[in-house]
């Protein structure tokens, strides 16, 4: 499949990731905030959490950050819990009101880290990093701005299951959605042990001493031979076949491949899955030849050293 | 900045009507469009009313979110002269259509619905009810709409809330005059039903007198009204060599955050000041000399009205009380996600027609709002320059500066 380049004008640097997940059964699983405010779901504590990891460990101006939040379908379990109450004639609650978008829970992490930039969210079918990139690069062309939190959330639509009586349930609703979109797109429905919840988060700048692993577009001969990893000469982290709508794993891929290049150094390729019009996009991670001090930049990379990402 | 981004299509649709013909006939004049909406059982709510078109025939039609996009944006085109495949970007501002998540639940819930529920619980029914899960996915409206108008480029659909249309415009502007795309058609739908007419009765946050009064001192809250546009914004040289005809040319915009709540705005108006300011930096008038007429959010609660008056003196501390200031929510009801892109046409049609749209339902002054709100009649202007405003929850503000050719 073709690849579509130049996603990214300028290189960006990558000064901080984080991950969390719900549900998944794996350790990595994370304890989830209580966010005063916010009941019942996980979509904005999810949210918060990996934007809270990201802003503690690189703290910055706020007044010269902006916020992108990709999520395709929303908080579903807010969504689902409150027609639920509606249908069978209970009185709403407020809070279901206060946090139906995502705003909401963006304007919690504004004012816990001081941040007056562009708060925003987004849905979108295609990959989400290629999303999230280019509109860090975009941004970062505002004399403005110098750090942009990107962040992805996606809620398996299971998260409330027990409440309903299948296939009555969130994930019934969730499901038909996806079914419907997978007319067309050659994208499959995922399965129903998607895990309840994921998030990601990376925080973005313009590469300099303060972000050792920089990301910039890969040309498209790169990724056509991404499945060669011999002729290109670094490690590939991508997603082989494309993944349900909108699905947030090649932030995961990202947030891995920056951890390995922070210890390891060197360089990988990061390859998108395809896009509903476009093929796949490709970025190339480097490590700052200077950055890992214990670990020598000059070796090849190991394949089996991959890092295993949410979704397996 | 390295290309001029301008105007060149619209379409757009209210309570009112389709086209801006119906936009002066309402909005323009000052009458609000609020009665009682019959398209779901208001019994449960403290209030009937919403800024609603009256059910026709093809309300089941009229009502699915997808068919009112698709209209405005052909409406756009065609006054742009867009042709079908032109590499334009589709960037929408919508919720999804919520009526999908009600069915589902009505139906899990097995319900039996009364002859009005029927039409809320299936408003697609005419049309092929059951295939239109998808349609609550913000992004697919994006994908429908792009198909519908045939046009080639990328497609992103912002969902933050009341500043996700204005929201999609900017980001329209950056991508035009950064030369990364020629044209776009950026669009917002919201039109009422019943899951956010619920919530925001939920929060208290109607009107409980049936009208929408901003900066006035007995506002009581805001009401929902029917509202879908769509824009064509393409840079000025790519207009050029289409031969298209520029209506009007986007010469500033901004967006900051309040840092304050995460439904309210900041009573001293922070974000709005800072969106306010980056927009008119950006069009190389920081103090507003040029500016004759601000469109403002002015939803007519009492929490934003305040807040919103402190952050228009904060961004023009030497003329805020020179410029015309005005709500036309007071007459189209708050259009949510739409509010930035209607209001945006709003606010051209003012540039085009030197007419100010009045603040209906204004009674009497209130203290914290104390500037010139151009109260119930509609006002002559010779105008250059107008600024749109926008906020949203979790502290969100944009601005948008429009200039007459």
């Amino acid at each position: 499949m073709k690849t579509e380049k130049t996603v990214l004008r300028s290189p960006l640097g990558i000064l901080a990731t984080a991950t969390a997940t719900l549900g998944t059964g794996r350790d990595d699983d994370l304890p989830l905030p209580r966010l005063p405010g916010f009941v019942e779901s996980s979509f904005s504590p999810l949210a918060y959490e990996v934007s809270r990891q990201c802003l503690t460990e690189r703290p910055g101006d706020g007044s010269r950050t902006a916020v992108a939040l990709a999520s395709l379908m929303g908080d579903t379990t807010t969504a689902d819990l409150a027609s639920r109450r509606m249908v069978s004639g209970q009185v709403h609650n407020p809070l279901l009101f206060m946090q139906a978008t995502a705003n909401s829970v963006l304007g919690y992490t504004s004012r816990e880290f001081g941040i007056t930039g562009q708060t925003f969210s987004l849905s979108t079918l295609d990959d989400p990093v290629t999303e999230l990139l280019a509109m860090a690069d975009l941004l970062l062309e505002d004399p403005e701005l110098d750090r942009v939190l990107v962040l992805g959330v996606e809620l398996g639509g299971g998260e409330r299951r027990e409440a309903g009586v299948p296939p009555a349930d969130g994930w019934a609703r969730v499901s038909d959605a996806y079914r419907e979109l997978a007319v067309g797109s050659n994208r499959p429905v995922p399965p129903p042990s998607t895990p309840a919840g994921l998030a990601a988060a990376v925080l973005l700048g313009r590469p300099g001493a303060e972000a050792p692993v920089s990301v910039r577009s890969a040309e498209a001969y790169e990724a056509d031979h991404a499945t060669h990893d011999e002729a290109v000469g670094t490690e590939t982290v991508g997603t082989a076949a494309a993944g349900h709508p909108g699905n947030i794993l090649g932030l995961f891929d990202l947030a891995a491949a920056h951890r390995r290049l922070l210890r390891d150094g060197g360089s990988h390729l990061l390859v998108t899955e395809p896009g509903v019009r476009r093929g796949r996009t490709a970025f190339r991670l480097t490590a700052d030849a200077e950055t890992p001090p214990s670990a020598p930049t000059d070796a090849p990379a190991v394949r089996d050293d991959r890092e295993p990402h949410a979704h397996h | 900045m390295s290309g001029e981004v301008t105007v060149t299509g619209f379409g757009v649709r209210t309570a009112f009507g389709t086209g801006a013909e119906a936009l002066r006939r309402g909005v323009f004049a000052g009458i609000p469009s609020f009665r009682a909406t019959t398209r779901f059982d208001t019994g449960p709510y403290r209030t009937p009313m919403a800024g609603v078109a009256p059910d026709g025939p093809d309300a089941a039609w009229d009502w699915a979110l997808r068919h009112a996009l698709a209209q405005c944006g052909a409406e756009a085109v065609d006054l742009a002269g867009l042709r079908p495949g032109t590499k334009a970007a589709v960037l929408l501002g919508v919720a999804g259509d919520c009526t999908s998540v009600t069915r589902h639940w009505r139906t899990a819930a097995g319900a039996t619905p009364g002859r009005r529920q029927d039409v809320a619980a299936a408003p697609h029914s005419a049309t092929g009810a059951t295939e239109r899960a998808a349609d609550a996915v913000p992004a697919h409206l994006a994908e429908l709409l792009a198909g519908r108008l045939a046009l080639t480029g990328p497609r992103l659909t912002f969902t933050n809330a009341c500043v996700a249309s204005a929201a999609a415009i900017i980001h329209a502007c950056r991508l035009i005059s950064s030369g990364r795309i020629d044209a776009a058609v950026c669009a917002g739908g919201y039109l009422v039903e019943e899951e956010t007419f619920a919530k925001f009765d939920s929060g208290r946050a109607l009107s409980r007198d049936g009208a929408v009064r901003p900066f006035s001192a007995d506002r009581s809250g805001l009401l929902l009204g029917d509202g879908v546009a769509a824009v064509v914004l393409e840079s000025a040289e790519h207009a050029r060599r289409r031969g298209a005809r520029p209506l009007a040319t986007v010469v500033g915009w901004g967006a900051a955050t309040d840092t304050h709540h995460i439904a309210q705005p900041h009573p001293e108006g922070v974000g709005l000041a800072l969106a306010t300011r980056q927009a008119m930096r950006l069009a190389g008038d920081p103090d507003g000399a040029g500016l004759g007429y601000v469109n403002a959010h002015g939803t007519g609660t009492k929490y934003n009205d305040g807040a919103e008056t402190r952050g228009l003196r904060a961004a023009f501390p030497e003329r805020a009380e020179t410029i015309p200031i005005s709500s036309t929510k007071s007459t189209t009801g708050h259009l949510l996600e739409a509010a930035g892109v209607v209001e945006f046409v709003i606010t051209m049609l003012a540039l085009l027609d030197g007419v100010l749209p009045p603040t209906a339902g204004f009674t009497r002054s209130a203290p914290e709002c104390d500037l010139d709100y151009v109260p119930n009649q509609p006002r002559a202007a010779d105008l250059r320059r107008a600024l749109t405003v926008n906020a949203a929850f979790g502290g969100a503000n944009t601005a948008l500066v429009l200039e007459r050719p």
